[in-house]
């Protein structure tokens, strides 16, 4: 007899923002600094919102010795202090704490895991879990294999579709150092569980308005068929961070700028911005075009590597009026270090949308102002019937999407200066999200746990992609890293970089936009 | 105090008085002087135009209340239009703009004011259709029971994309005068109804989706064939209130064969803590089995509480409690604002609570 498919007929209508299965997440890391500012505040919002599910716990897993009661505290705290939290509720906070649990261990220790298991089988009959649960890696990233391995041996990985409920697992970044060590993660992962159980997060996918690059891309008429290389000059992606490395000097030291923003966020911008129309939002659809544009980024030879990637590292300087230290004077960081703070590349995608335009990317520490957008500049009006006219920037139109801080989109096209004479001067047309939605975004882990919690991985990172980004940037690492001769620092803080980053378009006829 | 061509005074304080054809204008002027006190100078985003139907002067404030919260949340152009017994004939206008919030997240919206004396139907009608912003979706909140007996009822619906009614004010032929406003307007398909009192039962309906989402109460639907809806009454004869009755038209819409056994039945000893005609319990149970789901509202704090007993000795196998706050006017209407198109399944339990009736 063929097996049915029971179907709540209750829910046709009703809204499915909320998670409705029961779950117990489970934080390992759960002493450190995501889980306090980011994964504390954002589990709070969703429970606040009735949008985790009514059956529902927290479990918190570290080293550090503390009590239940400690770790809720740590909870309140963590509320209080969060500027991302939208509404103070003391009985939702309340109703979480009371779910909010805390067990003590090392990540080495079988016999930590097998307690683990044991105080999950109770939750689950005390809140009524049915065994579902998701494990969340808040920890140094070196530990990630070695907690799967420890989940399977205690029994707690079961695969999807048994009756044992699921059980799935968020990754955090950096996802590998390079392609070899994101291989052997893989590897590793899918060894103990299966690609649908492994939620490999990068929490700018998680943003609104990284979203809707794609809504703007796919759901408006006016846009798609100019972009591409007959109406598109060059795309300038910008992440530039007017703080420095915030004392977090020796992981700064072991990762650098390509790391920790290049091979991820990046990217993950470019993939959005020159992907193909997927054909459904859902997670096949859309991850697979995303992989496919990011395959399609012409290979950065070493020979090439000069003449497409700069690098910098700040000196002394001044940012927002305030005189800053250079990156070799932070705490934990090596005073001759050769790290990269900075760094812009030139990258091309070979498909027909995109060949011959140029992609140019840059993101550092220590710039002038805390900015992420893309920028598209088209090409320039074939011809101009006002050669006799004044024209104050001549240039072509460009659309820019600005991610943080003011999420929005702005045009840029030239207009007729009001009077008797020919003169013409470019605006910029300018929308925010904040002036016409108002509402308050849920911070990107809130929606990203949300999605995890409901079995959505369209935001999440794939192994191959995952893998196909640490390709278009590991010649570069494996250069850089080999080449010692480097004069650092080469760019002052409070400044966009070291000169050669604007040779690197002056080559090319072309300026980084002033932001 | 009326003003000096005996306009009568401000409805609610903060608005300017203007004629009719000065409305954009004067707007206008309006933006221009705030742009000089805003940080940085904004193009206004408008998301779509409401337009409220105000049943007499006592409404006002209240209606003020409920825009003011909407206004900060959306960018919207909000034309309320009503009678004035004080006014002779001819409209009168008053305008404000102003935005909600701080930089960039500031909500910049628009407030229009058009009352008329009682023949001025037509005058009101002309200048709200000089109104609409272009292009976006129009919005009428229609305040007030005589919803299709009043002149403007068609003027104003015949301009809307959607139309947002309140159920609870029609009295007791409700489900009928529902059924007949959701049959006039939404033929043809453009425009479609949403009911005030619908939206509030939706806790109610968030809930029972959320217990029969687990598979083990899932299994149990087949079993459960009795339902009873309680609602809150002053006395054990009171008539069913609609609300409850539109609950009763959903599950038996959900769930085939509940029809013959779903009752809407008064609890009067609710009233004391909660309003009359509030849904205040829904119990579904078996004839076969001791199988059974119990929704049960509870106060402090407001929560709708559940239970699941399994078939067998009636052990409860499954509890949840569901926050589940009163919304207010303005986030009810919020509701219908973020929602698109017609709702198929409102329109379904309707037809079925008809039925039941
Ligand atoms: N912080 C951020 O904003 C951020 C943003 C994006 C990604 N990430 C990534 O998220 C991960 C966590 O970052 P973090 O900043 O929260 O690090 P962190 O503050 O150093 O916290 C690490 C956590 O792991 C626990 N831990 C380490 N070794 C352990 C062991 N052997 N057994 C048990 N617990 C152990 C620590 O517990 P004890 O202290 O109790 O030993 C602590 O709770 C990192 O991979 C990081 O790259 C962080």
């Amino acid at each position: 007899m063929a097996a049915t498919t029971l179907v709540n007929p209750f829910r046709e209508g009703i809204s499915l923002e909320g998670a409705t299965h029961p779950v117990q997440l489970v934080i390992f890391g759960a002493s450190g600094d995501l889980t306090r500012r980011k994964l504390l505040p954002a589990i709070y919002n969703l429970v606040q919102a009735s949008l985790a599910p009514p059956a529902f716990s927290v479990l918190g897993f570290a080293r550090q010795k503390m009590t239940d009661d400690d770790f809720r505290n740590l909870l309140s705290q963590a509320v209080a202090e969060s500027g991302e939290v939208r509404v103070r509720d003391a009985q939702a906070l309340e109703r979480l704490r009371e779910r909010t649990h805390y067990l003590p261990g090392d990540f080495q220790d079988a016999g930590a895991f097998a307690t683990l298991k044991t105080m999950l089988d109770a939750f689950d009959k005390q809140y009524g879990t049915g065994g579902n649960r998701i494990f969340y890696t808040a920890t140094p990233a070196s530990l990630y294999g070695g907690i799967a391995a420890q989940l399977h041996h205690a029994g707690l990985i079961t695969p999807p579709g048994g009756d044992g409920g699921f059980v799935r697992m968020i990754v955090e970044k950096p996802f590998g150092r390079d392609l070899a060590s994101a291989k052997a993660l893989n590897a590793e992962l899918l060894r103990y569980m299966s690609e649908e159980q492994i939620y490999r997060i990068d929490h700018y996918l998680g943003k609104e308005t990284v979203q809707n690059i794609l809504v703007l891309r796919f759901a408006n008429g006016i846009f798609e068929p100019v972009w591409n290389r007959r109406y598109v000059d060059s795309v300038q992606i910008t992440v530039a961070e007017s703080i420095g490395i915030e004392g977090r000097g020796n992981f700064y030291e072991e990762t650098g700028v390509v790391r920790d923003v290049i091979q991820n966020h990046a990217l993950q911008l470019m993939s959005l911005v020159a992907m193909e129309p997927p054909l459904s939002f859902d997670a096949r659809d859309f991850r697979a075009e995303k992989i496919r544009v990011l395959e399609a980024i012409r290979p950065i030879a070493p020979d090439d590597v000069p003449r497409v990637a700069v690098r910098g590292q700040y000196g002394p300087g001044s940012v927002a009026g305030e005189r800053v230290c250079g990156y070799r004077e932070e705490p934990n960081v090596n005073p001759v270090s050769l790290t990269p703070t900075y760094a812009a590349l030139a990258l091309g995608i070979d498909n027909w949308r995109w060949a011959g335009v140029p992609f140019y990317i840059r993101s550092g520490k220590r710039l002038p102002k805390r900015i992420t957008e893309i920028a598209l500049q088209f090409k320039e009006a074939p011809h101009l019937p006002f050669r006799k006219s004044q024209i104050e920037t001549p240039g072509g139109n460009v659309l820019a999407l600005q991610i943080q801080p003011d999420e929005g989109i702005s045009l840029k096209f030239d207009a007729k200066v009001p009077g008797p004479t020919m003169r013409i001067r470019a605006v910029e047309m300018d929308f925010t999200y904040g002036e016409t939605f108002g509402s308050k975004d849920a911070s990107p882990y809130e929606r990203l746990i949300l999605d995890c919690m409901k079995g959505d991985q369209t935001l999440f990172d794939r192994a191959d992609g995952v893998e196909a980004a640490w390709a278009i940037v590991d010649p570069i690492l494996a250069v850089w890293e080999a080449d010692t001769k480097v004069a650092f620092p080469n760019y002052a803080a409070g400044t966009w970089g070291p000169p050669e980053a604007d040779e690197l378009l002056a080559r090319d006829g072309r300026s980084w936009r002033r932001l | 105090m009326p003003g000096p061509d005996g306009t009568p005074p401000a409805p609610v304080a903060g608005l300017t008085a203007v004629p009719v054809t000065g409305i954009e204008t004067a707007i206008a002027e309006r933006w221009r002087a705030l742009a000089h006190t805003m940080a940085r100078p904004r193009a206004h985003a408008r998301v779509m135009t409401m337009l409220v139907r105000v049943e007499d002067d006592a409404a006002t404030f209240a209606v003020f209340d409920t825009v003011k919260q909407l206004a900060g949340k959306h960018p919207i152009r909000v034309i309320s239009v009503g009678y004035n017994a004080r006014l002779a004939n001819g409209v009168r206008a008053w305008v404000n703009a102003g935005c909600a919030g701080d930089d960039p997240r500031a909500v910049c919206s628009e407030e229009i004011v058009l009352q008329g004396g009682q023949t001025a139907g037509d005058c009101l009608l002309s200048a709200v259709r000089g109104l609409l912003v272009p292009d976006l979706p129009v919005l009428l909140w229609w305040r007030g029971p005589d919803v299709g007996a009043s002149p403007l009822w068609s003027g104003l619906a015949g301009l809307s994309d959607r139309i947002i009614v309140d159920s609870s004010d029609f009295g007791a032929q409700a489900l009928q005068v529902l059924h007949r406003v959701v049959g006039e307007v939404g033929a043809g398909g453009r425009r479609a109804v949403r009911d005030l009192n619908w939206q509030r039962t939706a806790p109610w309906r968030a809930a029972l989706a959320t217990c029969f989402d687990d598979r083990a109460v899932l299994a149990m639907l087949d079993a459960l064939d009795r339902a009873v809806i309680t609602f809150s009454a002053e006395d054990a004869s009171a008539p069913p209130s609609v609300r409850a009755q539109l609950v009763a038209g959903w599950l038996c819409r959900c769930v085939n064969g509940l029809q013959r056994h779903c009752s809407v039945v008064p609890g009067p000893h609710w009233s004391r803590d909660v309003g009359v005609g509030r849904v205040v319990s829904i119990a579904l149970t078996s004839s076969r089995s001791k199988a059974s789901l119990l929704l049960v509202r509870k106060v402090g704090p407001t929560r709708i509480d559940a239970q699941a007993c399994e078939g067998t000795g009636g052990h409860i196998v499954r509890r949840w409690s569901f926050p589940a706050a009163t919304l207010t006017e303005a986030e009810l209407l919020d509701g219908c604002l973020s929602s698109l198109g017609s709702d198929p399944v409102f329109e379904a339990a309707l037809q079925a609570a008809l039925v039941l009736s």
